[in-house]
């Protein structure tokens, strides 16, 4: 891995950060921000889908479902669009997030006994990044 | 058809709404699991498709 790879995702984790604080407050994140995430993934996937990099059309299979699913309602739209753009501009923290997001909502059911719970996925986007960024730069500092 | 996939796409881009819930979380996160198996398994097949797809867009 790349130290621009390192600099791009430690941007990103802030930018993360930002939304998730945004999230966690009022359940809404900022087009202004969220925007311009969805259209950096897709232009990114787009350039690696004509390189024919096998990892892209990963993505977009994901992407497929996830796009499904937000418009039968079962995400919000800032939750699709910042996992859109993960999934184009850092595949393994958009992995991460889901996942963050599956077990919270999986916690959060135990833990209120509502299968209905909502939950600021954003936020979780936030901290399951975070800790993908820790990894990375351990891995790096470590190897 | 086409008009009313566009305004749910341009809905959806323009709402703001940053929930999630429980249940639906945890079935996208095993849906895409088996999709990703699926993927291991099948994937080479699948990738050749879509890019050969993609080249002649």
């Amino acid at each position: 891995m790349l130290w621009s790879d390192v600099l791009i995702h430690f941007a990103l984790v802030i930018i993360l950060t930002w939304m998730g604080i945004q999230d966690r407050r009022t359940r809404e994140v900022s087009n202004v921000l969220t925007i311009p995430m969805l259209a950096g993934g897709v232009v990114v996937m787009t350039i690696q889908l004509i390189a024919r990099d096998p990892s892209a059309v990963a993505s977009i299979l994901i992407i497929a479902v996830l796009t499904f699913a937000a418009l039968r309602g079962w995400m919000g739209g800032a939750d699709w669009k910042v996992l859109v753009g993960l999934f184009g501009l850092w595949p393994l923290a958009g992995f991460a997030s889901l996942a963050g997001a599956g077990l919270f909502g999986a916690g959060a059911i135990l833990w209120t006994r509502d299968r209905h719970v909502s939950f600021p996925a954003i936020y979780v986007f936030a901290v399951a990044s975070l800790l993908t960024f820790s990894a990375e730069v351990s891995i790096i500092a470590f190897s | 058809m086409f008009n009313s996939v566009f305004k749910a796409f341009k809905k959806l881009i323009l709402s703001k709404r940053g929930d999630d819930y429980g249940e639906k979380a945890v079935i996208l996160v095993l849906v895409v699991l088996a999709g990703v198996g699926a993927f291991a398994m099948f994937g080479g097949k699948v990738v050749e498709l879509i890019t050969s797809a993609a080249s002649g867009i």
